[in-house]
């Protein structure tokens, strides 16, 4: 079953097309996309300059999407494939490999990332365009989340304390007592507290087979 | 003053013929109690391995970075540290914890039977993963204050450690609640320099030193710690509630021993910061104690000069985590152990982790 409703695009389509500078004019554009456009479906990922791998993205993204909503007997479509890919090895690739790869996809088919640029030299700004879902390593590296290192849990912990010290400092300067400040403050607590209190569970945890400690008294209170 | 443990070992040195140390009960010595209890450390681990007699061999298949691969050991021999000698040496350098079939396993604790074997470091991404790393760490730390204290003093002031309340990463500093006797003493702030340089002089020796993991029987560990009252009255209380009821865990570090569930971290290279930012006395139901406080990091883990004084001010101040023979409070006990550690819960599929028992 094809889908219907067209993806999302997250990237803006200009309303009017670039005119690439090439010396067989309007034509020679052509031929440049289509190198382009078929470059993509081949090789999925490929480095070019940024405003040329942008145009062809509109038109790699439109093709794809005719292909998975209309399939391979739907004549227009067909044609479409059949002019864009001069190749004809990668129209069996598009209706038979990335049509139902991007079966159920609800954004863009295509990643871009632009480049950095050398420096000194020529301004050139430069993008990597790829197909999502290839089997290359990420382009931007995988994010870390060090959030419960010994560090950072060291640092959200004295953080916090700073900053209760210093709502109790301004609640002393207005007559406040804490008790009074009482349930806002009570809300907000427990909302980001919530690892403090895992801290204090686990301790309650960790009592019973943390070898030393009141013995005596464990027992009792666990009986 | 007087202990059981105290006079008993009074009477065992006696019969050694071993006078020269006690002319008193008073003279006790840290030094001496080390020794005996090293030597009884050394001759029951000497004991338990010599009654594997026949090597049998386990399937361990490891999980992770470089590659999945099955290893085949030796049980009851081969410690996860072995399997990552067979692999890369990144995995020997940096991992702290062991995760064998979910749970976490000391690095140097021989395997037992077949398994799934992972490795721990200080850059875990997934929390509860993260979680029991830091809290080995931690534990490590407060052991490694009491190796610190142990030897800081002349011969004339007997030191028995008591316990740690457990590891609580957010109160800013590890703790160690030792007896030092002498009731109002706190460090200033050269002594506290010493303190810590005793540290690093363990630390920064050429050969990392290894925490060595022993399941002893209570007769054997109250035998082990005859000389402290303490650990005298703790540990038939302990080998209660151990899995077999007779079983005590104690680990030993260079050659300072003491009690603890663990797990530890793998060695004492790991160490990277380390500082004793504390000594607060406190009063409690076993008397006049001193809590001594302590912050360490992982060498893994990098800090400005401004970040660490920042989270030293901070470890100075006196925590007040759990004191010795205090009753937890009455919302620990309602939240208990199984409700809280939801959070921290691998996803389904894995086994539940759990800290290693006794």
């Amino acid at each position: 079953m094809a889908r219907s409703v067209p993806p999302r695009l997250k990237f803006q389509i200009l309303p009017k097309i670039r005119n690439l500078s090439t010396p067989e004019g309007p034509l020679g554009r052509i031929k440049q996309l289509q190198k382009l456009v078929g470059a993509i479906i081949q090789y999925e990922r490929i480095e070019s300059q940024w405003s040329r791998a942008d145009e062809a993205r509109g038109y790699v993204e439109r093709l794809i999407q005719e292909a998975v909503q209309n399939g391979p007997n739907h004549k227009p479509t067909m044609e479409l494939a059949n002019y864009w890919l001069v190749d004809k090895d990668l129209v069996h690739k598009l209706f038979k490999v990335l049509v139902p790869r991007f079966q159920n996809y609800t954004r863009a088919y295509t990643s871009m990332f632009p480049l950095p640029l050398k420096m000194p030299g020529r301004v050139n700004y430069k993008a990597v365009l790829e197909l999502k879902g290839n089997a290359y390593p990420h382009v931007v590296p995988h994010h870390h989340d060090n959030h419960h290192t010994l560090l950072n849990q060291l640092l959200s912990a004295a953080n916090d304390e700073y900053r209760q010290q210093k709502l109790a400092e301004k609640l002393s300067a207005l007559n406040i007592s804490m008790a009074q400040f009482g349930d806002e403050d009570k809300a907000t607590g427990d909302a980001y507290s919530g690892a403090e209190e895992d801290g204090k569970g686990r301790t309650a945890a960790d009592d019973n087979e943390e070898a030393a400690g009141g013995s005596p008294d464990k027992t009792t209170t666990a009986a | 003053m007087t202990s059981v443990g105290s006079s008993r070992a009074l009477t065992r040195y006696a019969a050694n013929g071993s006078h020269k140390w006690f002319s008193s009960q008073s003279c006790l010595t840290n030094t001496e109690v080390r020794k005996q209890r090293n030597k009884a450390f050394v001759a029951e681990k000497k004991r338990q391995m010599s009654l594997i007699t026949r090597v049998e061999k386990i399937k361990v298949e490891f999980k992770g970075h470089p590659e999945d691969t099955t290893l085949i050991m030796n049980r009851g021999l081969s410690t996860p540290y072995n399997c990552a000698m067979h692999m890369e040496e990144l995995l020997r350098n940096r991992s702290a914890l062991a995760l064998v079939d979910g749970r976490p396993w000391d690095m140097h604790r021989p395997l037992v039977k077949d398994c799934e074997l992972q490795f721990l470091h200080f850059q875990e991404q997934i929390p509860y993963l993260s979680n029991m790393v830091n809290k080995a760490f931690w534990r490590s730390g407060s052991f490694l204050l009491g190796y610190i204290m142990d030897r800081a003093f002349k011969d004339q002031y007997y030191v028995e450690p008591h316990s740690w309340p457990a590891p609580d990463i957010r109160s800013g500093s590890f703790i160690c609640d030792i007896d030092l006797k002498m009731d109002n003493w706190t460090p200033n702030e050269e002594e506290r320099n010493c303190l810590t340089r005793i540290g690093y002089n363990m630390l920064l020796s050429t050969s990392s030193k290894v925490f060595e993991r022993l399941e002893v029987d209570a007769s054997v560990a109250q035998d082990m710690f005859a000389d402290n009252r303490f650990k005298l009255e703790q540990i038939p209380d302990i080998a209660a509630k151990s899995k077999s009821q007779n079983t005590v865990t104690v680990y030993k570090l260079d050659d300072h021993i003491d009690i603890s569930g663990g797990p530890m971290i793998a060695n004492s290279g790991l160490v990277g910061l380390f500082a004793v930012s504390a000594v607060h006395p406190i009063d409690t139901k076993f008397g006049r104690l001193h809590r001594v406080q302590g912050l360490a990091l992982p060498t893994q883990l990098k800090i400005r000069s401004w970040t660490w004084k920042l989270l030293l001010e901070r470890a100075a101040k006196y925590n007040a985590t759990r004191l010795p023979g205090e009753v937890p409070s009455s919302d620990d006990n309602i939240s208990g152990s199984q409700t809280i550690e939801q959070p921290f819960l691998p996803p389904s599929g894995a086994s539940r982790p759990q800290e290693a028992t006794t």
